[in-house]
């Protein structure tokens, strides 16, 4: 601001406004006469008027030649991008998802439209298991029966899992038992053989070591069994 | 082409919010030159201009939903851009703010010779450079002025409207910067 003002003063002419209008062409024909008249007396707005219009030429040389290429490609949010999608969907498919949707939201809620005859409605998590027919009618069960329904399963269930496990143990004791005794007898005729088998390194081992002449001692034996004889 | 051409700016903008996505694509088209040019000008790096550009149209396209039409979508596509130019020139503007006197140093206009003067092409394409390095030199308010009015064409009451000033002040603005652009240039137009 404080060039605005020494240009004005320097100037010595205050018609810098009407002097940029009448340049750029957005004077009123009026304005535009007033101040045509106002440079014929005016040498230092004539001056800057030819300079400033030669100052624009000049500024012309600057061209934009080349523009380089701009790509966008604003993220599209879920909102835009279903919208989209609605608007090039053909009708029967719009009322054919709209069917599907209400199935879908009419399933959730368990719920069952009967007209006359005719019951549309689906089922999730097998939703029609608990509700079972009663004597060939649709009946709605409470949800305490739902409860006793469930415990009773679940007791049944207990039982049965109980008795399978009693059967396992009885059968598991049995083979333990019987794996048990043909271990045992493995090992007493084990321990026989080793027990005859050390026995017989011992006589042998006693034989080598006193160096028994068992021809002599069964010859002696004999002698005296004769003289036994002789003597009765 | 010629369809597109015929859609406003305002049903434009309509079809994009309501999820049209290629009808953002035909504005970007539409005015990704001026902006462009405005930005170049403004900030006089072509790399950064492209970034300012990419910037004003991602922030408009973000904040469309914002936009009333009580102004002209360009008017506020002009806003976002030198919105965006300040920015950056802010964070460079230890780089950016170059004085007069280092531009009489290192810019050195120097008198043009014969042989350029004879080759209109170099002559023209010397004193774009000078230009280009003048216009840098002066201050962004009244470099902003001149730009849109040279180079954009723009009224002096878009401007004030772009600009949320009185249309006196951008008048006064715009004498100064060409006073301004005058001085730095007069010796290298009164050579060539």
């Amino acid at each position: 601001m404080s060039n605005d003002m020494n240009n004005r003063n320097n100037r010595g002419c205050d018609k810098q406004e009407e002097l940029v209008t009448y340049l750029y062409g957005e004077a009123t024909p009026e304005a535009s006469r007033q101040f045509e008249t106002h440079i014929r007396e005016c040498l230092t707005c004539a001056r800057e008027l030819r300079e400033f219009s030669s100052l624009r030429e000049t500024m012309q040389t600057w061209e934009m030649d080349t523009l380089p290429h701009i790509v966008i490609e604003p993220k599209r949010t879920f909102t835009m991008v279903f919208r989209e999608l609605f608007t090039v969907t053909p009708i029967w498919a719009k009322a054919l998802a709209g069917v599907a949707a209400l199935l879908v939201f009419a399933a959730l809620l368990n719920v069952e439209v009967s007209v006359g005859s005719v019951k549309i409605g689906a089922h999730l998590f097998g939703g029609r298991t608990a509700a079972a027919p009663v004597n060939g009618t649709e009946a709605s069960i409470s949800r305490e029966e739902i409860d006793k329904i469930i415990q009773q399963r679940v007791s049944e269930s207990e039982q049965r899992n109980k008795q399978e496990m009693f059967m396992k143990l009885a059968s598991l004791k049995e083979d333990l038992s019987r794996n048990h005794a043909d271990e045992i007898k493995e090992i007493s005729a084990n321990l026989k053989r080793d027990q005859q088998q050390q026995i017989r390194r011992i006589v042998n081992a006693t034989i080598a070591n006193n160096d028994l002449n068992f021809s002599r001692v069964f010859s002696d034996l004999g002698s005296s069994d004769k003289d036994d004889t002789k003597n009765k | 082409m010629a369809e597109q051409r015929q859609i406003t700016d305002d049903q434009l903008i309509e079809r994009t919010l309501a999820g049209e996505g290629d009808a953002f694509g035909i504005l970007v088209r539409r005015w990704e030159r001026q902006i462009f040019g405005l930005a170049l000008r403004v900030l006089g790096h072509e790399e950064t201009a492209r970034d300012v550009c990419q910037e004003t149209f991602l922030s408009a396209f973000r904040n469309l939903s914002k936009f009333r039409g009580d102004a002209q979508f360009s008017s506020w596509l002009y806003r976002i851009t030198l919105n965006q130019c300040n920015t950056h020139l802010r964070r460079t503007e230890a780089k950016a703010n170059v004085s007069l006197d280092e531009q009489l140093e290192s810019g050195a206009p120097e008198p043009a010779s014969s042989a350029e003067c004879a080759d209109d092409a170099i002559n023209r394409e010397q004193m774009t450079k000078h230009l280009r390095r003048a216009l840098a030199a002066i201050p962004v308010e009244m470099r902003q002025v001149i730009i849109m009015k040279e180079y954009e064409g723009l009224k002096f009451h878009e401007i004030a409207e772009i600009l949320d000033l009185p249309v006196s002040t951008i008048k006064t603005r715009l004498y100064t910067g060409l006073t301004q652009l005058r001085r730095r240039l007069e010796h290298v137009r009164g050579s060539a």
